[in-house]
């Protein structure tokens, strides 16, 4: 093989390589409820139960505001200011995807479950 | 138990039916089995005989497996527990039908069903590799159908057996989720499904390839399966689409959801393969790559299938099946790493065994081609890191990591453009060499392009459509608004590149077309693609959108780009409506200015009425009203309806409570009585001050006992709000109150999305190109021998 033809293809597995390192670097981490709201500014996603009892809207806000439980039982207050998705209220669960900020983990993204995809391993 | 007595006794044919739709799956495991092992012991024509029949008689088992499963579902068999999980009594038929593949159980056994008959229907074709086929396809099929075997959709739960061993069945079921209750449920998976399933026998092809050391006659072969292949994945991602877009609300086709990614990289590495075995037909260029790339498509796709149907992604995905049972999660691992370790040990055997064939030079359009499917291979290695991104950052222990959608977008969209540059241009050249006359049509074609551009930039600039609503009033020049929203060179130029793409292929279909001839088709399905693709740019780029709490007596302003509209909530559904799934709530649009016209968005909402009658429960649906224009759609999408504002809160007599960040105060001042404890017309009341906008408000909510019990009599608090007591506890007087709106409010979000409609073209246009490719690809492919095997 020539060695432009090698050089052509370390630089290309370098260039790809490179890329998929800058992508996969952007990644954000799901975390629990008490770690979000130690780390507020910081983009992060949690999961968990929603508490459909606590579902609000906030005045003013032009958003909706709920309590999702995480795995440990810990409560996160969310604000969402966009529609709530189609299947929000027959979604057992949620993951929200943003930033706590004075109290609220302000949420950009809301993602729900399917709940007849959602069933317990038997 | 006195429930259990309650139930009808199941009918005998149900029970019967069920036996049969599980005896099957094992006996259809036994006929892979015997088709897979026959070859290897016995090398005759009885052997391969035996081996034929038995996957032929395997899939028709497997046909009848699923045909159980439908009439169980159609006789409302309510006594198994997937037909009780997944239908009601009260539904349509034909979601009833397409219950079938709702939940994890059915979507395997589809799947299933699917690779077995495209494992049969191709038998024919690969002669004469099919010693080596029909043992792969038998080996991968018994295992496919072990894990339905494990994950059975023939379960009847214990408790539903009483002590005589009398199987009870419940009156009905608990219904399928009513988002899964759509038309496209009864088209989107069939048609994915096809496509997921023509990749085992894609897989089983290439690897007996490999082993019989063929280069060439199996590329001519197998090319017509490829396209097949590929367009059903195509367009069932497209359809997959156009589902969440109608039904979800929130107003896009895509999301880089991991379970759109599942299916988006066998869709890419196919169409990778598709454009190789072109090359290798044509110019027996890279044989042996294209042998690898064959088997490819199906690793991805049983990789992404244990990602998503593990419960590996299950917090992270919006489609994330739950756990499997032990036996079938350990089986579809045992899937995964055999087609891993396959792949791997078969890729050595295809540069280790057989001759190439004699390869001509490629050229520039070899060149250019062999480029294409490494820029596909490259978006396809990005969207399959992301999507194992979360699985292998929490198997290392850590936190599961998750890349957002914007980040995929980002890192797409460089190849993206690369690879629609590649698409306008590689028609074009020679496999030679590429004629001066050639490169002058590239030329004309590019000159074309950016005239077409011209007009539908312009047509986005002046309409408005790129700019965000603070700056819509003014009327800069394109290139200020760029310089202040930097990311719309990146979308203009990403348009160009597809407008480019559709014009040079256009120009090549005519060209063909006024030639006849033929091979014109393969052009026309990237007219579609390319059509498709800039649909889904523009409406994503130039998408806006505003939102609104609208009341019967607060209309409020929705402003998106150039459309100024006054949102009114017309009327909301009666108490007998909102339990019928055709319930909707009239919302008047009224425009404020000429450009657009007045209108009445019908969103649906209803309450599931099996959950309110099953388990007293009010599960809300709501699907968006999209206003379909030529040049652009516009959404609305809802929230429930509801009046409450501050949910239940306990106070103690003289404590002040704050709401909305101190803007609403509530003093509960002292604990009020009426008449008589004990006697009907005794009044309970909290005493309470509410300040907000500056101005103070008493108000005294009750609780009345009546002779039916305790009735709430909620007090106005100025026009906005009503308060609420809950509960008072009498040794206390602790109050629980809630502070609720005096009018229902309904939260409402318009999109206005332009040029949605060409999703639907380009995908029109490359299902039509796809199937006329398939027949012109078909015609050159050699017809089926049934010579014995060239090499064993």
């Amino acid at each position: 093989m020539k060695f432009g033809a090698i050089l052509a293809i370390v630089v290309a597995i370098a260039g790809v390589g490179m890329t998929l390192y800058a992508f996969l670097s952007s990644a954000s981490p799901y975390v629990s409820a008490r770690e979000a709201a130690a780390n507020p500014g910081k983009r992060v996603h949690v999961a968990g139960e929603i508490d459909h009892s606590s579902v609000r809207m906030s005045l003013g806000m032009g958003a909706f505001e709920f309590d999702l439980i995480d795995e440990h039982g810990e409560r996160l207050r969310v604000r969402y200011g966009k529609a709530k998705p189609g299947n929000f209220d027959m979604a057992p669960k949620a993951s929200v995807s943003g930033q706590y900020w004075d109290g609220v983990f302000v949420a950009d993204e809301l993602r729900t479950q399917c709940p007849s995809k959602y069933e317990a391993a038997k | 138990m006195d429930t259990l007595e309650s139930f009808p006794l199941a009918p005998a044919w149900g029970f019967t039916v069920g036996t049969v739709g599980r005896g099957l799956v094992f006996f259809g495991i036994g006929l892979f089995a015997v088709a897979a092992l026959a070859p290897l012991f016995g090398r005759g024509e009885r052997a391969r005989r035996l081996s034929f029949w038995a996957m032929g008689a395997g899939a028709g088992a497997v046909v009848l497996v699923m045909a159980c499963l439908i009439i169980l579902l159609l006789g409302q068999q309510y006594q198994y527990l997937y037909v009780f999980n997944n239908t009601t009594r009260d539904m349509p038929t034909v979601y009833r039908f397409s219950a079938a593949w709702a939940a994890q159980e059915g979507s395997f056994l589809l799947w299933v069903m699917m690779s077995a008959v495209f494992a049969v229907l191709a038998l024919r074709r690969v002669s004469p590799l099919h010693r080596s086929y029909v043992v792969i396809a038998g080996l991968f099929l018994a295992a496919m159908l072990a894990i339905v075997a494990y994950q059975s959709p023939f379960r009847i739960p214990g408790e539903l057996v009483d002590a005589q061993g009398r199987i009870h069945m419940p009156p009905t079921g608990s219904g399928l989720n009513p988002v899964l209750q759509n038309y496209w449920m009864a088209i989107h998976p069939w048609v994915i499904f096809i496509g997921f399933g023509s990749l085992l026998a894609l897989f089983c092809w290439a690897a007996a390839a490999a082993i019989a050391g063929d280069r060439k006659d199996w590329v001519l072969r197998v090319r017509p399966w490829a396209v097949f292949s590929m367009l059903f994945l195509g367009v069932g991602l497209t359809m997959g689409g156009l589902w969440a877009y109608e039904t979800l609300g929130w107003g896009g086709f895509w999301a880089w959801d991991p379970v759109e990614n599942v299916s988006l990289v066998p869709f890419l590495t196919c169409a990778a393969l598709v454009h190789m075995l072109y090359l290798t037909a044509n110019r027996g260029v890279a044989s042996r790559w294209t042998v690898v790339l064959g088997l490819v498509p199906f690793l991805t796709f049983v990789y992404g299938t244990y990602l998503t149907r593990s419960g590996a992604l299950v917090n992270v995905s919006v489609h994330s099946f739950a756990k499997m049972t032990e036996g079938a999660h350990g089986v579809l691992a045992g899937i995964v790493i055999a087609t891993f370790l396959g792949t791997l040990a078969l890729s050595v055997l295809a540069f280790k065994k057989g001759e190439a064939p004699p390869s001509r030079p490629p050229g520039s359009r070899g060149w250019g081609m062999t480029s294409g499917v490494l820029l596909l291979y490259l978006i396809a290695v990005i969207a399959g890191a992301g999507m194992s991104r979360p699985f292998f950052s929490a198997l290392g222990g850590g936190s599961a990591q998750v890349v957002a959608e914007g980040e995929y977008n980002r890192f797409t969209a460089v190849p993206y453009m690369l690879a629609t540059l590649l698409l306008a241009i590689v028609p074009f050249l020679g496999w030679k060499q590429t004629r001066s006359g050639r490169w002058g049509q590239v030329a004309n074609v590019f000159l074309v392009a950016v005239l077409l551009f011209g007009v539908v930039a312009m047509g986005l600039v002046f309409s408005g459509l790129t700019m965000d609503a603070p700056t819509q009033q003014e009327s800069l020049p394109l290139f200020q608004q760029i310089f202040r929203k930097p990311e719309l060179l990146l979308f203009f130029l990403l348009i160009f590149t597809t407008v480019f793409a559709i014009t040079g292929n256009t120009w090549r279909l005519i060209e063909r077309l006024r030639a006849k001839s033929g091979g014109w088709a393969g052009f026309l399905t990237h007219i579609g693609v390319a059509v498709l693709l800039l649909g889904l740019v523009v409406s994503r780029a130039f998408e806006k959108s505003a939102t609104a709490v609208i009341t019967p007596s607060h209309p409020q302003q929705l402003v998106i780009g150039p459309a100024r509209y006054l949102a009114m909530l017309d009327r909301l559904p009666s108490h007998e409506e909102v339990f019928s799934p055709e319930s909707t709530i009239p919302i008047r649009l009224e425009s404020l200015n000429d450009r657009f016209h007045s209108w009445t968005a019908e969103p649906v909402f209803f309450y599931e009425r099996m959950a309110a009658l099953l388990r007293g429960e009010l599960r809300p649906v709501t699907r968006p009203y999209i206003k379909r224009a030529t040049l652009y759609d516009l959404y609305l999408a809802i929230g429930e309806p509801s009046s409450e504002f501050v949910g239940e809160f306990t106070m103690e007599p003289g404590e002040v409570k704050e709401f909305e960040g101190g803007q609403i105060q509530v003093k509960y001042v002292a604990a009020t009585r009426e008449g008589e404890p004990g006697k009907p017309g005794a009044k309970f009341g909290a005493q309470l001050v509410v300040s907000y906008e500056g101005r103070e408000f008493n108000a005294n909510p009750q609780l009345v006992l009546t002779k039916s019990g305790m009735e709430r009599q909620g007090a106005r608090v100025g026009v906005d709000f009503l308060a609420v007591l809950e509960r008072i506890d009498a040794g206390t007087q602790e109050a629980t109150l809630r502070l609720d709106f005096q009018e229902p409010y309904v939260y409402t979000q318009l999109f206005f999305k332009p040029l949605t409609g060409l999703v639907w073209l380009g995908a029109g246009i490359m299902t039509v190109g796809g199937v006329l490719a398939i027949r012109q690809v078909g015609r050159r492919a050699p017809k089926p021998t049934d010579a014995p095997d060239e090499v064993t």
